[in-house]
């Protein structure tokens, strides 16, 4: 087979739809195997809890309060990112300052944060915080990577034009970091949405849909765990459509 | 134009040593091999590089530099790209349609001829006194060439151009240094 030159194969609804059908019947298949709804529920056991759930205000606060949580805390987290990018880019003392921190953020384990958050603030800032802590260094390390990787060759030319400051950022920088900025923000929200999460079943703030994963593995509702998980993982690709919206139409301003 | 006891070195690489020349022609074509210091020498000229030592005179304060690679925001359309560089033309395009290209044409649409227009096209427009363009002429056929050299003759400025070709020295009517 020639690797060369391919272009990436489409995936048509229909394939999606058929993708979809066989990984759920391969989940039907397994529960039934195992015959134990505590270890493995079937679907349908899962689709009847999460109806359940549907006609219950809790659910929909939780929802609404963790989805408040998470991006606030990606909102913040993008716009740290930003800034301390932008320092770093423009002063080699901020940089020494700065990077080392950002760095160490970024390899720190979530849960040490989420733990040390705990003993220091409120249970219901902990997931913005984590949010926040996530996605910071990705937006960081995006943004550094695409100036540092910028055509100089255009530099020279906007200094020999004497295009000035603002030109250069607007028309000759932001186009050429835009697109890392974009990829960051869409990856950062998928952490941003992860570690939310994990702070909010570790923290257990009220009305938080990670609270309610944790109690149903607590009280053993095996059905409901896997309710909210999917309420969790259709969540957030809601919210990634959202976001690509946005961005597509924030780069559409920029064209 | 007068250069007296110009150096200038990459690291350990000298490009000049002590080089000296005057031309009383407002029309200058520098010619010669690959690597011999052409495009280097422009970038001196017009302050881009700084050189180690020596003297120059007669370079004006405000130069356009057209780089041997096109250097054009390939986001923008040709209009956008000219009239980045200025704010004193009130009509940028005029000089791209003299030029032959449409102002609204996206840059990442253009043949590599057509990119070398809008280039020569933003050095023009930016009203400098003195022009460097590092090959001009690349990828352009000879028509075009002959129309592009009459527009930049016509200009009247301290033009000083990069090239290999002696047609297109003699097509600008232009005095030519030999560099090896």
């Amino acid at each position: 087979m020639n690797l060369i030159n391919r272009p990436m194969p489409k995936t048509t609804k229909t394939k999606t739809a058929a993708a979809a059908l066989f990984w759920v019947a391969l989940w039907f298949i397994a529960s039934w195997s195992i015959g134990k709804e505590l270890i493995l529920p079937s679907p349908l056991a899962v689709l009847k809890a999460l109806w359940g759930m549907l006609g219950q205000g809790a659910f929909w606060a939780s929802i609404g309060m963790t989805v408040l949580r998470i991006m606030a805390g990606y909102l913040i987290g993008v716009a740290a990112g930003c800034l301390i990018a932008f320092a770093c880019c423009t002063s080699g003392v901020l940089s020494a300052l700065l990077s080392p921190v950002v760095k160490t953020v970024r390899a720190t384990p979530v849960a040490s944060f989420i733990i040390l958050a705990m003993l220091w603030m409120s249970k219901g800032a902990v997931p913005m915080l984590m949010a926040a802590l996530i996605v910071t260094p990705v937006v960081w390390g995006n943004l550094i990577e695409a100036y540092s990787s910028r055509d100089m060759d255009l530099d020279e030319m906007a200094l020999a034009y004497r295009i000035g400051n603002r030109k250069w950022l607007r028309f000759v920088l932001i186009p050429q970091i835009l697109p890392s900025l974009k990829a960051a923000c869409l990856t950062g929200l998928g952490f941003a949405w992860k570690s939310g999460i994990a702070a909010e079943v570790l923290s257990q703030p009220k009305r938080a849909m990670g609270s309610n994963i944790y109690y149903s593995k607590v009280y053993l509702e095996t059905p409901e765990l896997f309710a909210w998980t999917a309420a969790v993982i259709v969540l957030s690709f809601l919210i990634e459509i959202l976001v690509r919206r946005v961005l597509k139409r924030e780069a559409g301003r920029e064209d | 134009m007068k250069i007296e006891g110009l150096s200038f070195s990459y690291g350990d690489k000298v490009i000049f040593r002590d080089f000296t020349m005057e031309s009383p022609s407002s029309v200058i074509c520098i010619m010669g091999p690959s690597g011999c210091g052409k495009t280097t020498l422009l970038k001196i000229l017009c302050g881009l590089l700084k050189a180690g030592s020596g003297k120059i005179e007669g370079i004006p304060e405000k130069c356009a530099m057209m780089f041997q690679e096109d250097r054009l925001l390939e986001w923008m359309n040709a209009h956008d790209n000219v009239a980045l560089v200025t704010d004193s033309d009130p009509d940028p395009d005029r000089i791209l349609r003299e030029l032959g290209i449409e102002p609204e044409m996206q840059v990442k649409e253009m043949s590599g001829g057509m990119k070398r227009r809008v280039a020569l096209a933003r050095a023009l427009a930016f009203r400098a006194d003195a022009l460097f363009l590092d090959e001009p002429f690349k990828g352009l056929d000879e028509d075009l060439m002959k129309k592009c050299a009459k527009i930049i003759a016509g200009c009247k400025k301290l033009t000083v151009v990069s090239t290999h070709s002696e047609a297109e020295a003699k097509a600008l009517g232009a005095q030519i240094l030999r560099l090896s």
